[in-house]
């Protein structure tokens, strides 16, 4: 009795070097349909080239105007003092601080900037000249008509032509 | 493989379309037989033909000098015959096992009759769908019962099965085609 794997070699000889020649119009086929699968491979290169393109230039124009690319950055230099310099510095803040300021300066100052209001609101006095209290009717009011009275704090005391300052002054590095 | 055809395959890797051409001439007649086996018609094996040489040229890259070229393309044809007989005509191949009720035959009987080709060809077409198909690509095209298995997506005691069965029932067609053609000689010699 023919065993199987005789039986099979028996068939697959039967079918070895079978050849059957296609027609040419497959070939054809085969060949263009390369081509077309190269044109889309390139087309999509290209594509993908200019899409990022896009994205790039889109991301790039996006950021130059929230300026966080266009503005430019100063750099500081800190220079290191020696320490003899900086108690120099802390000293000459000091004297500063304690020959500040009397009450005429800061009078003076408060003028000039008073000049400047009126002059600015000229043209509206002008029209209508301010009135005195009296001539407006405008009482005085009684001192029982006040409210309590609020103690004054010590550094709005005038005690003499120079006013007073608070005991300590630090100053900050 | 030799060294030229080592070469002609780097060339095709690269893209060169003459290389193309030179491997579609000579193992294109290859390829169509074995599309030929496993389709129905014609048409559809020129199809098939053209879908496998798509995924040759495609995926050519992939192929390991180390292996057969002829190997690898008759496995991407019968791979690219079997989806093609799937999508059109949706057939299970588990559900023909119970078709068939080949009976075991001496062989021995025809062992000498020495069909032709297209005699054996004839009565392997005349197999169950099933069953033809892991024949053929177990007995023809060398498959293992595993890539049978995935390829079918059937499990691979089914592959054996079938195969088993389908060597019977053509064995049975092949006893039953030299009976008839003993009785066709002997009325021919008697009349």
């Amino acid at each position: 009795m023919m065993k199987e794997g005789n039986f099979d070699a028996y068939v697959q000889a039967q079918f070895a070097d079978e050849a059957v020649v296609p027609p040419s119009h497959v070939e054809t086929a085969v060949f263009n349909e390369l081509a077309a699968g190269a044109r889309r491979t390139k087309l999509r290169r290209l594509g993908l080239g200019v899409l990022t393109a896009g994205i790039c230039s889109a991301g790039f124009y996006l950021n130059q105007d929230s300026g966080s690319i266009a503005i430019p950055v100063e750099e500081q230099s800190v220079q290191v003092q020696d320490l003899q310099e900086m108690q120099e510095v802390e000293v000459a803040v000091l004297d500063e601080q304690t020959t500040w300021a009397g009450p005429e300066t800061v009078v003076s100052t408060a003028q000039t900037e008073f000049v400047q209001e009126e002059e600015i609101l000229d043209p509206l006095f002008e029209t209508q000249p301010p009135l005195r209290m009296e001539e407006a009717g405008i009482k005085p009011m009684n001192a029982l008509d006040r409210g309590p009275s609020i103690q004054t704090p010590a550094l709005q005391i005038e005690t003499s032509e120079t006013w007073v300052m608070p005991a300590n002054v630090t100053v900050k590095e | 493989m030799d060294a030229a055809e080592i070469h002609i395959i780097e060339l095709c890797k690269k893209g060169d379309p003459s290389a193309q051409r030179t491997v579609y001439a000579r193992y294109s007649p290859m390829m169509f037989s074995v599309a030929l086996r496993y389709t129905n018609a014609r048409i559809d094996a020129e199809d098939v033909l053209q879908e496998s040489w798509i995924k040759v040229f495609r995926h050519i890259k992939s192929f390991g000098e180390h292996n057969s070229f002829e190997g690898w393309l008759r496995r991407i044809v019968v791979n690219t015959a079997i989806t093609h007989y799937r999508r059109n005509q949706k057939h299970q191949f588990q559900f023909d096992i119970d078709e068939v009720h080949a009976t075991p035959r001496d062989i021995e009987a025809f062992k000498e009759l020495e069909f032709t080709k297209e005699e054996l060809a004839y009565a392997i077409e005349q197999l169950p769908k099933g069953y033809g198909m892991v024949f053929k690509m177990y007995v023809i095209d060398g498959f293992k019962h595993k890539e049978i298995a995935e390829e079918l997506g059937i499990d691979l005691n089914t592959s054996k099965s079938q195969l088993s069965r389908a060597r019977k029932y053509l064995q049975e067609v092949l006893y039953t085609m030299s009976k008839r053609a003993k009785k066709e000689t002997d009325s021919g010699l008697q009349s």
